[in-house]
């Protein structure tokens, strides 16, 4: 699964700190979502959403190996 | 996302110390036979097939201070517990039942006897001990990576 987190955070300009402070996780989970390593539960990736204001579809999308 | 419920983190070094000491009493009493002294009572009327009427708990205490010593080491939190904790928490625990009942399939064609019964005593705590050492790995091995790599992004 593909995620737009890097850009999104640059957008708002906000650190991977404060992206898991606000969404209730640890830094490290955050750097893993960024990096591809990590896939996040249903909620995590709503709460991310919320963070950044957008739909879903516009900061994590399905690559075709999902 | 809900997360497991454990034991708040402070718990960690309290099991750590109860499973060393039922360790070390374990292995005094398995190998040396060590008793602590008065430390039983008189069970049954008399000896009986196997068993003695005095029955010394030095055993069962090593064992109950292992079990939940090691219990509470697994069972409490790490700092930073979250959903991507506990799926490494999750595949910990995979790899702990695959590496238990590939030590019972092994043992139960090499050994035999009072070998069998060692590796089956010691593998009663397989579960938790590859749990404790493959999750604790895991998760320094990718806290470091994830350090490593926020330094070069800087």
């Amino acid at each position: 699964m593909k995620n737009r987190l890097r850009e999104e955070r640059a957008r708002l300009n906000i650190s991977q700190a404060e992206l898991a402070e606000r969404t209730d996780v640890s830094r490290q989970t955050i750097h893993s979502i960024e990096n591809g390593r990590y896939v996040p539960s249903t909620v995590l990736a709503l709460k991310i959403a919320r963070v950044f204001e957008k739909p879903l579809e516009a900061i994590f999308e399905l690559e075709e190996t999902d | 996302m809900k997360t497991l419920r454990l034991l708040p983190t402070v718990w960690k070094p309290v099991g750590f110390v109860l499973a060393l000491a039922g360790a070390v009493l374990g292995t005094l009493t398995v190998f040396s036979n060590f008793e602590i002294p008065g430390f039983g009572f008189n069970l049954r009327k008399e000896d009986e097939f196997l068993v003695s009427k005095f029955e010394n708990f030095t055993q069962e205490l090593a064992l109950t201070l292992l079990l939940i010593g090691l219990l509470i080491m697994a069972f409490s939190r790490v700092k930073n517990e979250d959903e991507r904790v506990q799926l490494i928490r999750l595949e910990a625990f995979q790899w702990s039942y695959l590496v238990h009942f590939s030590i019972l399939l092994v043992a139960n064609w090499l050994l035999y006897g009072g070998n069998f019964f060692y590796a089956m005593l010691f593998n009663l705590f397989t579960p938790l001990i590859v749990f404790l050492l493959r999750f604790h790995y895991i998760l320094y091995r990718s806290n470091k990576e994830i350090a490593d790599e926020s330094l070069e992004t800087t």
